[in-house]
């Protein structure tokens, strides 16, 4: 079944489609929210409501663009719903320096759980900006309308973030991290 | 595609620059940029949800179905409500209105039952008084028109009733003579 087959026959209500649907792109989705969510159980709650008003309101998915970005759209603004209720984006707040557990011996490229305890090492603020800005490709200009924050405190953040990620990355040796020996 | 802009100018770049930073800009192509060492490795993270997950999305998405057609089906109800209220109240004055015949009938037939009249003897002439006595034993009479008597009491006609009335005067008297007769 081609994509616009699946979307019109989800259109039609089909329980089938509907799951092949669910089955398709929730992995990716899920995989996101693990960027955005800590907890397993906000993790599935937020995918369930995303997927719910994906399903309700497939018709308005006009074709204008990928179907897979317009489903992680809905994704992403109902993870950012489910921060916003408790967590306030304005508010910057500096972390202190702390020793960074790390997992396991990175080598050339991240493996996805120590992806998941560097996020994990940062702010909700700084980690937000960070997997909008990084991941998902969003301007500055855009997080502050999704976040309802200035573009310099996006700007900001995403410095801080960048900052105390290469901290914790030099502190386990990555390769390719200059040390501030090195590059000092 | 922006990256490799980037690698792009910085690669002319090196042709410009002095040879001490080129050593540092070698050092920094060998080593990956922090965020391009994330967008590598982000669908390491996909990961297929439980099967928890698809089951509350089925819930959900059947609760909004019954709720829809318990809608619709609310909606149609509370139109035809509305619809028979409209209908019976531009009935109504339709019905309050009498037809032609009914008027004429109406005119016919008057009220079966009769005001009672109560006269006060002090303010009123006699010959009234009689007369009113006359009308109630009248009525008396028309709800039992024919009253049980002995085997040899004489029963005569209404209309026959009248000219005697008229042939003796006064009411009274035609009573009177009435009773003696029974």
């Amino acid at each position: 079944m081609t994509e616009k087959e699946l979307i019109a026959a989800c259109i039609k209500k089909d329980r089938r489609a509907q799951q092949m649907l669910f089955d398709q792109y929730s992995p990716t989705m899920n995989g996101t929210l693990k960027r955005y969510l800590k907890r397993t159980e906000d993790r599935e709650d937020v995918l369930v409501e995303a997927f719910f008003k994906v399903l309700t309101n497939i018709e308005s998915f006009k074709g204008n663009g990928s179907f897979e970005g317009w489903i992680r759209r809905i994704v992403i603004n109902e993870a950012l719903m489910a921060l916003r209720k408790k967590h306030n984006f304005n508010m910057t707040v500096e972390i202190d320096d702390i020793d960074v557990p790390w997992r396991s011996k990175v080598q050339s490229e991240l493996e996805a759980q120590d992806i998941l305890d560097l996020l994990d090492q940062l702010p909700t603020g700084y980690r937000t900006i960070f997997n909008l800005y990084v991941l998902e490709g969003f301007k500055h200009r855009e997080i502050a309308e999704l976040l309802d924050i200035s573009i310099n405190t996006s700007k900001s953040q995403l410095i801080l973030a960048k900052k105390r990620m290469q901290e914790m990355l030099e502190k386990v040796n990555y390769p390719g991290i200059p040390s501030k020996e090195q590059s000092g | 595609m922006k990256n490799k802009f980037f690698q792009l100018n910085r690669s002319k770049a090196q042709h410009r620059l002095p040879n001490q930073h080129k050593s540092r800009i070698i050092k920094m192509k060998q080593s990956k940029d922090i965020f391009d060492l994330f967008r590598e490795s982000k669908h390491k993270l996909d990961e297929a949800p439980s099967p928890q997950a698809w089951r509350r999305l089925e819930k959900r998405l059947d609760t909004r179905r019954v709720h829809r057609g318990g809608s619709i089906i609310r909606i149609m109800s509370m139109a035809a409500g509305v619809l028979l209220l409209i209908g019976v109240f531009s009935l109504l004055p339709a019905l309050e209105q009498n037809s032609p015949e009914e008027e004429v009938l109406a005119l016919n037939n008057p009220p079966s039952e009769m005001e009672d009249l109560v006269v006060d003897p002090a303010e009123s002439d006699q010959n009234i008084i009689k007369v009113v006595e006359f009308s109630r034993q009248y009525q008396d009479r028309m709800v039992q028109p024919i009253e049980e008597g002995s085997s040899a009491k004489k029963l005569v006609p209404s209309n026959q009733l009248d000219t005697r009335i008229n042939n003796a005067g006064t009411p009274e008297d035609t009573l009177r003579r009435g009773r003696t007769e029974g």
